[in-house]
């Protein structure tokens, strides 16, 4: 059965986009089996993974409303499989806005996503869902799936207060919704450690956090911010990066992760 | 009513000059709702262009719509918590996209939303449209509520039409508007 994972915060330009691809990749890389949902109309998600979003017939837009299934709607992008990173995506565009309209007065609306999903779970390690900066429906479909919650944050003052509001909406999601959610991980993105500040908020967030924050670290790299405009995550376009080597560590410390959570007896 | 709260939903492709949509714009100031993408129409987007435009009318909405434009206020309506906002809808040769070959061009909007209307209605169908037949309309117009008006044979009662700024549409929005 696979892992699903939302990567998530309430701020917006935090690096979830670059995340949810670059993980993507690298644990396809490492072997795992996986399905990138984008769940944010603005398809970024979709086009950094190599596909189309003008192209889609189906998309997680048609999942939501149930008149497509995942096993029909998701698609491949040739550039990833060449480069041995290949995953499946479930994309999204514009049309994708239209579900806060239409999914309103239907049943379970929040947890359509997560019905869909459990029809092609056992086809993946991992799904990994991009969500929406706001606290949509769409959000909700995210966090409703999923068995825990990655963050992507930039270690920056401001950064600690779009993470109160994200921790205050998984606790409310999780008292109401989804009984497994939990953060799994703070990861420290876009990282420069010759700003002091950033080192001192990374060291604060440690000191709250302890373990559920990520050992892997991303540093803030040309090559990751480059990548998207060639419609492929960091980790194909330049694998010899730093940014990119980051993202396979992170991958191998995801899947270790997973693998000690396993063990543990229950 | 103000002009600006008299929404105008063109179809597919958008209504070009020679439209009376586009004439009703210009000589009364209706408000045309903006889609992204005019040559391929993502139902979803094209409904929260809808919503949002009936938001931020500041009083309740007219909408005035032709062919895809009035499947788009079919669907729209039958989900919307906003649909209470809109005081009437003219639907002007409502496009059939469940026709095979409409729906080959058009995926994503088969079904039509065949629920009816929060909002009183009129539709207006021609006896040959290339785009829905009469029947088709007439369906349409009994399973949403809408009062039919038989246009006779009128086409797809666009520019081709011939119609100018379409007196009698205008007369049928003013009946419209003092139905409620």
């Amino acid at each position: 059965m696979a892992k699903i994972f939302c990567i998530a915060n309430q701020k917006g330009g935090v690096g979830k986009t670059t995340t949810t691809v670059n993980l993507s990749a690298g644990l396809a890389k490492v072997g795992q089996r996986v399905l990138m949902v984008d769940l944010d109309p603005q398809g970024n998600a979709t086009m950094g993974s190599g596909v189309d979003k003008r192209s889609l017939k189906l998309s997680v837009y048609d999942v939501l409303l149930g008149s497509a299934g995942v096993g029909e709607a998701r698609v491949r992008s040739d550039k990833l499989d060449d480069a041995g990173c290949g995953y499946d995506i479930l994309g999204a565009n514009r049309e994708l806005a239209g579900a806060e309209v239409e999914l309103v007065d239907l049943d379970q609306r929040e947890k359509r996503l997560k019905i869909a999903l459990t029809a092609v779970s056992a086809d993946y390690d991992f799904v990994l869902i991009d969500c929406p900066p706001s606290l949509s429906l769409l959000t909700l479909n995210g966090l409703c799936s999923a068995h825990g919650v990655i963050v992507p944050m930039q270690c920056e003052y401001f950064a600690l207060e779009g993470l109160s509001d994200l921790v205050n909406t998984i606790k409310q999601v999780h008292a109401n919704l989804n009984k497994d959610l939990q953060i799994i991980g703070l990861l420290r993105v876009m990282f420069d450690p010759r700003v002091t500040l950033q080192q001192q908020v990374s060291e604060q967030l440690k000191s709250h956090f302890g373990e559920k924050v990520f050992d892997s670290v991303i540093p803030r790299n040309v090559r990751l911010a480059e990548a998207p405009s060639y419609g492929v995550p960091g980790v194909v376009f330049d694998p010899a990066s730093r940014g990119a080597q980051s993202f396979l560590a992170f991958a191998d410390e995801m899947v270790a992760r997973i693998n000690k959570e396993a063990a543990q007896p229950a | 009513m103000t002009p600006s709260a008299v929404l105008l939903l063109p179809g597919w492709q958008n209504s070009g000059e020679l439209h009376w949509q586009s004439l009703w714009e210009r000589l009364h100031g209706y408000r045309r709702v903006q889609q992204h993408d005019w040559m391929r129409p993502l139902r979803g987007d094209w409904l929260v262009q809808l919503e949002e435009a009936v938001l931020a009318c500041g009083e309740p909405a007219i909408l005035v719509a032709h062919s895809l434009g009035c499947i788009q206020v079919a669907a729209w309506a039958a989900h919307s918590r906003s649909a209470h906002r809109v005081k009437g809808a003219l639907l002007v040769a409502p496009g059939d996209v469940e026709r095979e070959d409409l729906r080959a061009q058009l995926p994503g909007w088969s079904p039509i939303a065949r629920e009816p209307l929060p909002f009183s209605s009129m539709l207006v169908a021609s006896h040959d449209d290339p785009y829905c037949s009469f029947a088709r309309a007439q369906s349409m117009a009994r399973d949403w509520g809408a009062e039919l008006t038989d246009l006779g044979r009128a086409g797809h009662i666009n520019a081709d039409s011939g119609l100018g700024d379409w007196p009698q549409g205008q007369e049928l929005l003013r009946q419209l508007q003092q139905l409620n």
